[in-house]
């Protein structure tokens, strides 16, 4: 097991991957490895918008090197946001906490019918138990009542960002819905909630200094986890022959909106169940003939590696990895988040280039290779967030549908619901990367469905 | 270019059985002649790295952080489902496959979410054999609670944070018996 160490690059000989290139992250030493087949199991990409549930060393890279070796990258648009977490609270936070989504089993969602009731809340003048049964909006009951407060991720979330946008937002910064047991804690009692859900109280409570027990949570959605990531067809195996993607790090089964609990399933049925079978496929057919560590292509791609992180230390500008992450995720949360438009969307382009541009020339990176570096390790991190980034936007262009967490304002029912184009878009976008700042090539999977109707997705 | 999914022909519940049996077999005595590259100790790398270990594969995994342990998936906090119909409630594989294909919105492949609903059955019983504390009902039973865009109950928990933590630990913990997984 080789742990601290961080994959850079994949080593391909003949089309085929045959290894990797490592960095190990105390001394610095870059090495290869070899292998018949090379796994990645490197999760999601949620924190290329900055502020996620994701943890603060999740990232893209292992998936994007292997995407500029010739790895398909599919639906990178997808996004899930999650409804139900602590709200920001400024600009010093790093990292969003997760309140379980199980909560929403007993929990009621609501925001103040008035604007004028909100507005009190806002300013603390009275607090969440003082509003009267007839001022609150059950929205999520109201709109959807046969799944009421257990509608999926993306339905809840784009409801609490309108009931915001309309003004009838909570707490300090007006950017929260309130999550409320008032009613379990009645007809359960205290002990029972407490033993369901104690430990999330528990949590909330330290975090926030505000006891749920007595007042109604404040929720806010943030972005949780990628539907996105490396092409994979029915064997795991990326269109790089012998390079496999298994869990977050692939695109393959939640499509447009991922359900709660289904993240493990996935990654645990790719490891368990499908790997150990589809990969003895691929091995059977290329033979047990040791993989060469001589070959030319495992020293190139090792000089490529040491080439950029040497480029990475040249930067002795006045800008902080930190700040340009945190400008990214401004960006993606702000154009290419809840609700995304043509206009936005391309706007987010020219300002993500805008921004990649002055990262490769003013970003600050401190410290050297040999030594425990954290600055280069984010660096390289957030050079390839900001590549990411573009294709991110380009996917939500391209696709002018609505589905899932991907809601495009200029497609919408009546009602407000993800209105999709199944003639034009039931397919999987397989992005091709076609070198530094050119455009990548879209590659369309046909989505054929012949057991399942496609309907309106509908919850009422 | 067109992009080959590979999806077998042939009615959903049949696709992954007939599939499996028309996969190419290593010779159990080759295994060990074999290096794979397991990038990533979640509990998605973690069971690859286990499993193809077990296999008698010679795995070599690697992750950042200073431990598997301290994977991202250790702060998975609500669960996992699978179609057990514990609860008698009127699950089944065909109802979470269609609830997984209705919640994505139609943008997954169906035999993909087929096989994942298929096998949702096992991973709970492997969790079990491992040692994972699920939350149980009184009588002992596993217990479950729902999730969203669903309407039967089928997620399997585990209680208390630190529940949580060690219930993804037990999954991280498994040693199998070839020594380059501790090296
Ligand atoms: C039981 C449990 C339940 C949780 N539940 C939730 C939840 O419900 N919702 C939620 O949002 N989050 C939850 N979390 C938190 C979540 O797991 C963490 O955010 C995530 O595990 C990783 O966070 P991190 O990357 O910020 O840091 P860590 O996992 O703490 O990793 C920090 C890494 O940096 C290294 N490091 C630290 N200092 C140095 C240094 N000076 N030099 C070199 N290396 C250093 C450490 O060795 C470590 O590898 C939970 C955590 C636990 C333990
Ligand atoms: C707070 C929170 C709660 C959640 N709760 C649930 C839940 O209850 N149920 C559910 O189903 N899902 C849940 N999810 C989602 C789920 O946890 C993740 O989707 C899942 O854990 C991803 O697992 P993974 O194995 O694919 O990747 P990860 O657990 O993210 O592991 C990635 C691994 O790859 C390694 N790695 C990454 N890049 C490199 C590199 N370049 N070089 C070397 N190693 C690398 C890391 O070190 C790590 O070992 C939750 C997510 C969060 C954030």
């Amino acid at each position: 097991m080789y742990t601290r160490s961080e994959m850079l690059d994949v080593v391909t000989v003949d089309g085929h991957a045959k290894g990797i290139v490592t960095r190990n992250l105390i001394t610095g030493e870059i090495d290869t490895h070899t292998g018949h087949a090379v796994l990645l199991a490197t999760g999601g990409y949620g924190n290329v918008f900055y502020l996620s549930t994701n943890a603060i060393g999740s990232n893209v890279t292992a998936a994007w090197r292997a995407h500029k070796r010739g790895a398909f990258f599919a639906n990178p648009c997808y996004t899930q946001i999650h409804p139900t977490c602590i709200p920001v609270t400024g600009d010093h936070q790093s990292k969003l906490t997760l309140m379980s989504e199980s909560l929403r089993n007993d929990g009621r969602v609501w925001a103040p019918k008035t604007v004028e009731i909100a507005e009190q809340l806002r300013k603390g003048t009275i607090k969440a138990d003082q509003v009267k049964e007839d001022d609150r909006d059950y929205f999520l009951e109201r709109k959807y009542p046969s799944f009421g407060n257990l509608v999926p991720r993306d339905v809840a979330s784009r409801n609490a960002k309108e009931m915001v946008d309309e003004g009838r937002g909570v707490g300090g910064s007006g950017f929260a819905v309130f999550l409320d047991f008032a009613d379990a804690i009645h007809r359960l009692g205290k002990d029972a909630v407490a033993a369901k859900y104690g430990n999330l109280f528990d949590m909330y409570y330290q975090i926030t200094d505000e006891d749920p027990y007595k007042q109604p949570m404040r929720i806010y959605p943030a972005v949780h986890y990628t539907m996105g990531g490396l092409w994979v067809d029915y064997n795991l195996s990326t269109n790089v022959p012998g390079l496999y993607a298994l869990g977050e790090c692939n695109f393959s089964d939640h499509g447009a909106n991922r359900l709660g609990a289904s993240a493990l399933m996935q990654g645990l049925a790719d490891g368990y169940f499908v790997i150990p079978y589809t990969l003895g496929d691929y091995l059977a057919q290329i033979g047990p003939k040791p993989v060469d560590g001589k070959h030319p292509a495992f020293e190139q791609t090792k000089q490529d590696v040491i080439a950029r992180i040497n480029k990475l230390l040249a930067l002795k500008g006045t800008k902080t990895v930190n700040e340009y992450h945190r400008d990214l995720g401004h960006i993606m949360w702000e154009y290419c988040g809840m609700a995304r438009t043509e206009e936005g969307l391309t706007k987010a382009k020219g300002l993500i280039q805008a921004l990649r541009a002055d990262f490769w020339k003013n970003a600050l990176v401190v410290g050297e290779n040999e030594e425990v570096n954290p600055a280069l390790e984010k660096a390289g991190r957030v050079a390839d967030f900001l590549e990411l980034g573009e294709l991110m936007v380009d996917d939500a262009l391209m696709r002018k549908e609505s589905c899932g967490g991907h809601f495009r304002l200029e497609s919408q029912t009546p009602e407000g619901e993800a209105l999709r184009d199944d003639e034009h878009f039931a397919f999987v976008a397989a992005w091709e990367y076609k070198g530094d700042n050119q455009p990548e090539v879209l590659n369309k999977e046909a989505l054929d469905f012949e057991f399942v109707h496609l309907t309106q997705r509908s919850y009422k | 270019m067109t992009l080959d999914a590979k999806i077998p022909a042939g009615p959903l519940a049949e696709k992954w059985s007939k599939h499996k049996f028309n996969l190419k077999l290593v010779n159990p005595a080759n295994k060990r002649k074999y290096d794979v590259i397991v990038v990533g100790t979640g509990l998605a790398g973690g069971a690859a790295a286990a499993s193809l270990a077990e296999l008698g594969y010679n795995v070599k995994a690697f992750c950042f952080q200073d431990s598997p342990r301290r994977a991202h998936s250790i702060a998975a906090q609500g669960g996992i489902n699978a179609a057990k119909n514990y609860q008698n409630d009127g699950d089944s594989v065909y109802r979470l496959f269609y609830d997984t294909i209705k919640g994505g919105d139609y943008r997954a492949r169906e035999g993909n979410v087929y096989r994942l609903a298929e096998v949702s059955v096992n991973i709970i019983d492997q969790c079990v054999a491992q040692g994972v504390p699920f939350a149980r009902e009184y009588g002992g039973l596993l217990d479950n609670r729902s999730f969203g865009g669903s309407q039967v109950s089928r997620t399997f928990y585990a209680r208390g944070t630190n529940r949580a933590a060690a219930f993804i630990r037990r999954l991280l913990r498994i040693k199998p018996p070839d020594t380059s997984w501790q090296s």
